[in-house]
């Protein structure tokens, strides 16, 4: 009988104890938050000149399967690369004009933004947010909201937190980005966001919008986000919207060269207020 | 014993660094997880108390990942692997097909808590990445299930 109650009190001081650790353990978890991140983003960076190589392993393999894919795109850019060699002889001699009626009517030069460089060194390993960390922070000026481009000015994201070395962005996969795009050769404005199934599309748009297949889309002047005259994505497909057929969806194929991404420009001058 | 706690850790740090540099991608695209699978296996044959543990240092590095709300990876693994120690009640942990059907429900049952998360707190679902992530790791378990058990069966035919 003695024995019994001994086991029991052992039992319960057991759970007891679980249940204080267990409490103690996920407030500690909750509460240093802000601690835990930069700490965890060092250590796992640490890796990354062994971890580089399965990087270029993963990109190996999804080429191996995606090889029709990729013979495609090759023929299709080769054909788009003799038309714009041929575009550019017409363009010649406006460029050549706007030169000189710039210096006729003394306008300056556009300035360029502030950039800051920074590397891509973690991304979102569940492939369910997007989300990447870089390796500067607020030591290097940076701050929440400023975005995030490669060369080109092809947008990636945005920052959405900064410690001192770090900061962590949500790229524009991010199931709850939507950005305000324009069509380059029509200006028609619409919205881009990643549908149900994760592909960018372009929704909502009426029936009527001259928006045809192969047009580039850039950040519009709407965006509270996203600069203006950032590249988002080329037109790829078309289609009619299940819901209604007064209005007109389109997929669109992002301008992101996803074997170029681990170094980025952060625009440090304007931060777009939200 | 203690030395095959030290070997599980090092593995499970392993896993972590093949999960995070091989997984790692900007755009939402379905994976296999084998920090899950890991777990699981973990969680038949070491201490709950090592499993919760080695739950808290997974839960840190997916949550610093990810752009999910802090502490969603810890809730999600300790809901899925509590259920997990009520099933042991009811199944045969040394036996192949209790364990089997355990950890497909353990996997079920955490791919379920992002799709209840992802319909209550965010505006456009992506279900069918989340199945498809449901889907690859179910079948990456039930395979590692059967080379762990041939492995098992190879390793006492040669003690006998």
């Amino acid at each position: 009988m003695k024995r019994i109650r001994r086991q029991n009190f052992r039992s319960l001081a057991l759970l007891v104890i679980f249940v204080i650790t267990s409490i103690l353990l996920f407030q500690s978890y909750v509460l240093q938050e802000n601690s835990f991140k930069p700490k965890v983003v060092f250590a796992l960076s640490l890796g990354e000149p062994a971890g580089n190589y399965l990087v270029n392993l993963r990109s190996w393999i999804n080429d191996l399967f995606h090889f029709n894919d990729l013979r495609q795109k090759l023929n299709k850019i080769k054909s788009e690369n003799i038309n714009l060699i041929n575009r550019f002889q017409d363009f010649r001699k406006l460029q050549e004009e706007n030169i000189f009626l710039k210096e006729a009517l003394k306008i300056k030069n556009e300035t360029d933004w502030s950039l800051e460089m920074a590397e891509i060194i973690l991304m979102d390993p569940s492939g369910l947010s997007g989300s990447f960390w870089i390796n500067k922070g607020l030591k290097a000026g940076l701050d929440e909201g400023m975005n995030v481009i490669v060369e080109d000015r092809i947008l990636i994201g945005r920052l959405v937190e900064c410690f001192n070395d770090y900061c962590r962005g949500e790229s524009i996969f991010n199931p709850e980005t939507r950005i305000s795009v324009e069509d380059l050769r029509s200006a028609v404005l619409a919205v881009a966001e990643v549908d149900t199934k994760g592909n960018f599309r372009l929704k909502l748009v009426p029936y009527n919008s001259d928006i045809q297949i192969g047009d580039v889309l850039v950040t519009s002047a709407e965006n509270t986000n996203f600069l203006k005259g950032l590249l988002v994505a080329k037109v790829q497909k078309a289609g009619s919207s299940p819901d209604t057929s007064s209005v007109k969806e389109f997929i669109l194929e992002p301008l992101l060269n996803f074997s170029r991404l681990s170094s980025v420009f952060i625009i440090k001058d304007i931060v777009p207020t939200s | 014993m203690t030395k095959r706690y030290l070997l599980n850790f090092l593995l499970f740090l392993l896993v972590i660094f093949i999960q995070t540099y091989f997984g790692m991608t900007i755009f939402l695209s379905s994976f296999l997880n084998i920090i899950l699978i890991f777990l699981i296996f973990t969680f038949f044959y070491f201490s709950p108390y090592y499993l919760f543990f080695l739950i808290f240092l997974a839960s840190i590095i997916f949550d610093t990942l990810s752009s999910f709300a802090w502490g969603t990876h810890l809730i999600i693994f300790v809901a899925c692997f509590g259920i997990g120690l009520l099933l042991m009640k009811f199944f045969e942990k040394s036996y192949f097909f209790p364990r089997l059907i355990i950890g497909n429900i353990i996997i079920a049952i955490y791919f379920l808590g992002f799709l209840i998360l992802n319909l209550i707190f965010k505006t456009s679902p992506f279900y069918l990445i989340i199945l498809q992530q449901l889907i690859f790791t179910l079948m990456g378990y039930i395979l590692f299930s059967f080379l762990f058990e041939k492995v098992k069966h190879i390793k006492l035919y040669n003690h006998y």
